[in-house]
């Protein structure tokens, strides 16, 4: 049998465009029983980051998992991002990741060397985190796909929900977007080395940095923005009750990302999450390649963070020092008939 | 005409080939065989912000045929083909005359009021009501009608413009409302005949036309 010798050969979607779209997944969740624990603070039913377990009066424990097929060739590379988008959803919820345990899909006729450097580049960001690799297990499958299933710890009363902005509060937003339009235009030969360079190395970068400067400001909300893209993890974080207003001219992207939007390098994750948006927000006053991006689906996207206006500065100062690109991009406001105001 | 057959293929396949078909031969129009609806949205995207006229057929659940022309001749091409014997990749396709109107003028018309002409507004309805009437009866109808500010009020629910502007639509012209303006009169939920565009993509059309007029 012949050997696969490049990681993205037969792969269709890479990275966070491989997930089921957020309307389908809603139906779907809509059908299951919710279960009740009244320890349980955080669970599905409110489409959140990661479930929260209370243990005992002071603590709870963080629980989530996440993987998909690779998005870029470079085996060791692929196990850094899907390490860090797999605990970004610990450090959106407020915690800190304690263990990890990776899940493994790979190819029969690939050769084990590759998956040893996926799991090597996992580990290196699992140290990163200071969490610690308590096991895992791996399963043959026709495409290569990795991730994590992660544990961490919160105090109770410092949860952070993704669903609870406060009106006024402003929205920092911490990875400029543009990722999935990038990769996409890389598995077609269309992106230049320095925009992959880039994305790269924005996937690669843990969410702990911005999530830790976050801790000590009065923060109502938080949720990182990946494959939904930002309008519709905006959109979940708006809820019923208020309305959210971004400011087009703040977004942070990346410029190759928007110029490759405007060739129409667009990707079905981006249009899914359009269709999702459909009637909930009017961009049409935005250039297209702007459009684009606020749907792209990010992998290991930044953090969208709601913090109080009179602290929202400093916050900003705070996560610039490590993450330059962040930005206010928007606002809470009272609930109008566009959840989302561009 | 060539059919590009990217059943199977993800996006932003299909999207890529049908542009660079589109820009490279010198071709009024593509068939796009596509496998999912999201892939014929995005050849939607890519040909309304090219200034292309698109049009698509379903097949079956896992199986559409778009049909992206330079001018505004589409009818029926889509289902012309299916009698093609057509192959993997892209196939040359006899073009068979179907290259009329790749030639012809891109002509756009801008309306920016309710009215025609100054003066009294009772008169000026009823000339804007038949200058779009004669627009219907030209040989080569405009490519684009473009309204903005009041004239947003020509494409809202209740117009009596409307039954002109969708026989337009059929005869090939796309028929354009600035969003700002529909928002700023209260129209959002009124759009009764063409689609919402912002001011980037006026600009793009109107840059791409070789002839404006300007009511």
């Amino acid at each position: 049998m012949q050997k696969l010798t490049s990681l993205m050969d037969n792969c269709t979607s890479g990275g966070c465009g491989a997930k089921i779209g957020a309307g389908e997944l809603s139906e779907l969740l809509s059908g299951l029983n919710v279960f009740y624990d009244e320890n349980l603070l955080v669970g599905f039913d409110s489409s959140d980051d990661a479930a929260v377990y209370k243990i005992d009066e002071k603590n709870s424990i963080v629980t989530t998992a996440d993987f998909f097929p690779p998005m870029v060739n470079d085996p060791k590379t692929f196990g850094r991002i899907a390490a860090v988008n797999a605990l970004s959803d610990v450090y959106a919820m407020g915690g800190k990741p304690i263990t990890a345990l990776n899940l493994v899909c790979f190819p029969q006729t690939m050769d084990l060397s590759v998956l040893r450097e996926i799991l090597a580049g996992g580990a290196e960001k699992v140290a990163e985190a200071s969490a610690v690799l308590a096991g895992g297990h791996s399963i043959y499958d026709k495409e290569p796909k990795y991730g994590l299933a992660v544990t961490g710890i919160v105090k109770n009363d410092s949860v952070i929900r993704n669903n609870t902005p406060q009106v006024g509060h402003k929205l920092i937003l911490t990875k400029p977007l543009g990722t999935g339009i990038i990769m996409a235009a890389f598995r077609v030969d269309e992106a230049d080395d320095a925009a992959v360079s880039k994305a790269v190395a924005s996937m690669e970068r843990l969410n702990r940095y911005a999530a830790e400067k976050m801790h000590s400001f009065d923060v109502s909300a938080c949720t990182d923005v990946t494959g939904f893209g930002l309008l519709a993890h905006a959109l979940e974080m708006a809820g019923d009750n208020v309305s959210i207003k971004l400011h087009a001219g703040e977004i942070p992207y990346f410029t190759e990302a928007f110029e490759y939007a405007s060739d129409f390098l667009i990707t079905a994750a981006g249009q899914r999450n359009r269709n999702h948006l459909h009637g909930k927000a009017n961009v049409n006053n935005l250039p297209f390649a702007l459009q684009e991006l606020i749907f792209d689906p990010q992998t290991s996207g930044g953090l969208l963070i709601c913090v109080t206006p009179e602290q929202s500065g400093d916050l900003l100062s705070a996560i610039q020092t490590d993450d330059p690109a962040a930005k206010i991009i928007g606002e809470i406001i009272q609930r109008e008939s566009d959840v989302i105001l561009v | 005409m060539i059919i590009i057959d990217v059943l199977g293929k993800p996006c932003p396949v299909p999207v890529i080939e049908a542009k660079k078909a589109l820009a490279g031969h010198n071709l009024s129009s593509v068939i796009v065989k596509v496998d999912n609806i999201v892939a014929v949205q995005n050849l939607e995207k890519m040909a309304s912000g090219l200034g292309y006229v698109f049009s698509y057929v379903t097949n079956s659940e896992n199986s559409f045929d778009v049909t992206i022309s330079k001018s505004g001749d589409v009818s029926a091409m889509a289902q012309d083909a299916e009698s093609d014997d057509v192959s993997s990749g892209i196939s040359e396709v006899m073009p068979g005359g179907e290259n009329r109107g790749s030639g012809a003028q891109k002509l756009a018309v801008v309306i920016g009021s309710d009215t025609m002409g100054s003066g009294s507004d009772e008169l000026g309805k009823i000339l804007i009501k038949g200058f779009l009437y004669s627009l219907t009866e030209l040989p080569n109808p405009p490519k684009y009608v473009i309204f903005f500010n009041s004239g947003a009020y020509l494409t809202s629910e209740g117009a009596n413009t409307i039954d002109d502007l969708r026989k337009l639509e059929e005869k090939g012209s796309e028929i354009m409302t600035c969003g700002t303006c529909i928002n700023y009169y209260g129209l959002q939920e009124k759009l009764a005949v063409g689609k919402v565009v912002n001011m980037y993509e006026i600009t793009e059309r109107l840059t791409a036309s070789d002839n404006v007029v300007n009511i």
